[in-house]
């Protein structure tokens, strides 16, 4: 439990951190070191979740009826199934959410990293083209690439970096993307950890005084935590899985 | 004289985002942090559209549209959403608040600048 609840920890502090990352004018590689930090400490907690919820020890499992030669009763075992695959759609959904975290702020970067080399290619191009004017205005008529030529070409050359500046504006705006993603992402991971909770004091109290600790009842709480859980954190609001512009309806 | 839009997002970068592209246009932008703070600076202000986030602290945005139509100077006025939410279920229901149009982020900069000056020339 000590270590759900740091590994739990590490990723909620990532992801807070994040957030107010992008928000606040960070860099893009330092706001991308931020998400990957936090990204890694919630993978530590589900694998480490999964992992203890799978292979913990069930004691009291022999005071049960035995079924299928375990030594635990045939309904115990289909809760416990039933109770890995709450788990696992659980975790699977966390999971998603953080790989399309991941995903947005790398395609985004991608974008951004392309969009400024082309930006001060096309730069160059410019300068390039404005000492030829002056060259040609120095020279006089008749030498070189005519002005109208190169004014013709500057023109082309400023509409390209418009285009490209549009384009880094819209691979900017991962940043909100992603941080409502991980709000939607730690909402989840903390509406399991306080059902978990919950369920164990209930436990504690009901169980005042006994040894039996049953597996069955166990699961039983894991699957209400899991059912709460997802009852608490509604609808993923980002469905994006890149930075392409989004769709524009009039009604 | 330039005409004035409230851009209202709860993250602060899209609120930047969104006053370049409509300043580089020549638009006036005034911009909220939230339903609220919307509300408030659209009765003080000369608005011409308003473009609105949906999920924000305090008033999301089809409480807003919703909040804005009730007011006289709001009946009629443009009102766009720009949000990440793209289900059908939410367009509906912002088509219902009285949105005028709904856009998906990221938005992409010459996109929005035309569904403005088709709203509001």
């Amino acid at each position: 439990m000590l270590l759900l609840c740091a590994g739990l920890a590490i990723a909620v502090a990532g992801v807070q951190v994040q957030l107010i990352g992008p928000e606040a004018g960070m860099t893009v590689p330092l706001a991308s070191a931020l998400i990957s930090i936090a990204l890694a400490g919630a993978l530590i907690a589900l694998g480490v979740m999964r992992s203890r919820a799978k292979h913990e020890p069930v004691p009291g499992a022999g005071d049960a009826p035995t079924g299928h030669g375990t030594g635990v009763d045939p309904a115990s075992q289909d809760m416990m199934v039933f109770c890995n695959s709450q788990l696992d759609d659980y975790f699977a959904g966390i999971h998603g959410e953080l790989s399309q975290a991941d995903r947005l702020v790398g395609d985004a970067v991608g974008d951004l990293v392309a969009s400024f080399k082309y930006i001060g290619k096309l730069i160059r191009s410019q300068q390039e083209i404005s000492r030829a004017i002056a060259q040609a205005a120095a020279a006089g008529s008749g030498s070189g690439e005519p002005a109208g030529r190169l004014l013709e070409r500057q023109t082309v050359i400023a509409g390209q970096i418009e285009q490209e500046v549009d384009a880094a504006v819209t691979s900017l705006q991962f940043g909100d993307l992603v941080a409502q993603l991980l709000n939607h992402t730690m909402i989840r991971v903390e509406a399991l950890g306080t059902a978990l909770q919950r369920i164990d004091r209930q436990d504690a109290e009901q169980e005042s005084g006994e040894l039996a600790w049953k597996p069955r009842r166990i699961h039983e709480g894991i699957s209400r935590a899991v059912t709460a859980a997802n009852a608490a954190s509604r609808g993923k609001p980002v469905v994006q899985h890149g930075m392409q512009r989004g769709e524009v309806e009039l009604f | 004289m330039a005409k004035t839009i409230l851009a209202v997002d709860d993250s602060a970068s899209i609120r930047q985002m969104v006053s370049f592209t409509l300043k580089g246009a020549g638009y006036d932008v005034v911009e909220a942090v939230d339903g609220e703070d919307a509300l408030d600076k659209a009765k003080n202000h000369n608005v011409s559209l308003v473009l609105t986030d949906v999920n924000m602290p305090r008033m999301d945005g089809l409480d807003l549209v919703k909040s804005l139509r009730v007011l006289p100077r709001y009946k009629i006025a443009p009102i766009l959403v720009l949000t990440t939410e793209s289900s059908e279920v939410m367009k509906a229901e912002g088509r219902a608040a009285g949105a005028t149009g709904w856009l998906v982020k990221p938005f992409d900069p010459k996109r929005l600048l035309e569904v403005v000056k088709k709203v509001i020339g």
